[in-house]
């Protein structure tokens, strides 16, 4: 069975940083083989908003965010991992690597 | 809790706020650039002035009109950014005091930082009540509808009035005082710092501390800090893509398309179009990107723009005084970033390979709802 993230992205303008996170997310989690969903809070609203059973099958949740995560009461008990929302663009496997650490712990 | 964590943690708060009066504040600075814009072309340059409220020409009124609905807006920066920083902080319960605390603080002429700290004070004390305030299970909701709102608004206005207003309110005027006084080099100096900060990191840190004192600023009346700032935002991912355009024997697969984007971006005014190029090779890219903005900036500054508006993007140019001067200094800009990188980068060797990555992992999607769920 494949290793299992969640992640929220947001970024104080919400246009540009908030997506690129996404992207590197995704694209980190699928080099190292990890299944990820990635929740974007942009200016424009929510994206791929998290489902109550995507959280539950989480092992651990990203916070790549500059700003307050809307409707964090979700997270409630989850194992989190946060972050500046700069970190994944920087180091994507990084991040991957370091959540699912917490995930373990 | 280290040094370091309070800070993220203060950081995490005032950028929330920023987050949420952004759109205040675009929308505010617009309306008044469209008026004070479209007085100039009837020869007015006080269209805020009371007796414009009378003048026989529609036009000049709806202007006058129009250049007070910006007020309006203008005057809500204040309370919404500490009511959002509140918010960040303590959630709904901060809201009332924050936004209250706030517009004090802009009655009082306390400034940007007054009303971060406003912010501040709202959110901590509406934090620490509804820790420690214990009420018997009957009572319990005396605090939210009652205790929260009216003795976290007490204690935020007290702080406001008596300890930080006037304080902040003299540093706010003082600051203002000196950079409208600044003439000549100490002028152009200032714009081409402005420019360097904000070409620095591409809405990074520094960056971010540049562009919201410019943002603040113009407030107060002061707009060189804005004008440096607006040029020097869409500088790197201009010069960066247009490198790409130029000669793409210099950059793989990936920076070309982030080069293109980049052109967009630059277009619409976000600076973080560059960002890829910076992480790929920072040693090359911060250099050019800090020099090509620090001389468009003091350019632009020197020959006179002025932008009201805290937009940087194209739609923004033809609302500024003197954007023929101005549009100038972003294309020199742009093109000392272009030249410094094309002269800086070497040719790269192109993997047959890297081009069939490229393709599926936009979409984002690469498992099944049932591999998910399994």
């Amino acid at each position: 069975m494949k290793r299992k993230l969640i992640a929220v992205t947001a970024c104080a303008t919400g246009v540009a940083h908030t997506y690129m996170a996404e992207k590197a997310l995704i694209k980190a989690a699928k080099e190292l083989g990890v299944l990820i969903k990635v929740e974007t809070q942009g200016a424009t609203g929510i994206g791929n908003r998290l489902t109550s059973k995507d959280v539950s099958i989480g092992e651990a949740v990203i916070f790549a965010t500059d700003t307050k995560v809307r409707d964090a009461e979700r997270f409630d008990g989850k194992k989190i991992l946060q972050i500046g929302v700069s970190e994944p663009i920087k180091n994507g496997k990084g991040v991957i690597e370091k959540a699912l650490k917490v995930a373990d712990e | 809790m280290s040094l370091k964590k309070i800070g993220k943690i203060l950081e995490q708060n005032i950028m929330t706020g920023i987050s949420y009066m952004i759109p205040i504040v675009i929308a505010g600075a617009v309306l008044m650039a469209i008026s004070r814009v479209g007085a100039s072309f009837y020869g007015i340059s006080t269209i805020w002035d009371n007796k414009w409220a009378d003048s026989a020409n529609f036009m000049i009124r709806f202007l006058h009109t129009d250049d007070g609905w910006g007020s309006v807006a203008l005057g809500l920066m204040f309370p919404v950014i500490s009511a959002y920083i509140a918010y960040s902080i303590a959630d709904k319960g901060g809201i009332a005091p924050g936004i209250i605390g706030g517009t004090l603080v802009a009655n009082m002429n306390a400034g940007f930082l007054g009303a971060l700290v406003s912010g501040l004070i709202a959110g901590y004390s509406v934090k620490l009540m509804i820790k420690y305030i214990h009420l018997p299970k009957a009572a319990e909701s005396v605090l939210p509808v009652f205790i929260v709102p009216v003795l976290g608004t007490f204690i935020t206005l007290f702080l406001v009035q008596y300890v930080i207003g006037v304080p902040f309110a003299d540093l706010n005027s003082g600051l203002s005082a000196w950079l409208k006084s600044m003439t000549g080099t100490n002028r152009i100096l200032l714009a081409a710092i402005v420019g360097g900060m904000v070409g620095f990191d591409l809405g990074g840190p520094v960056n971010k501390a540049a562009v919201t004192t410019a943002m603040a600023l113009v407030t107060s009346g002061v707009y060189d800090p804005n004008t440096a700032a607006q040029v020097a935002i869409i500088i790197p991912p201009l010069g960066l893509g247009l490198a790409t355009v130029i000669n793409k024997k210099k950059f793989n697969l990936e920076l070309q398309e982030a080069g293109n984007a980049a052109l967009v971006m630059g277009l619409i005014g976000v600076s973080e179009g560059a960002i890829p190029f910076a992480v790929e090779s920072p040693l090359k890219v911060v250099p050019a990107n800090v020099v090509g903005s620090a001389v468009g900036s003091a350019l632009a500054v020197g020959l006179g723009a002025v932008n009201h508006a805290p937009i940087s993007g194209f739609y923004g140019w033809f609302a500024v005084e003197k954007w023929w001067f101005y549009i100038l200094s972003i294309i020199i800009g742009t093109l000392i970033v272009t030249g410094l990188t094309l002269l800086f980068r070497k040719n790269v060797i192109i993997k047959p390979d890297d081009q069939v990555e490229e393709k599926d992992e936009t979409n984002g999607k690469y498992f099944s709802e049932d591999e998910w769920e399994n």
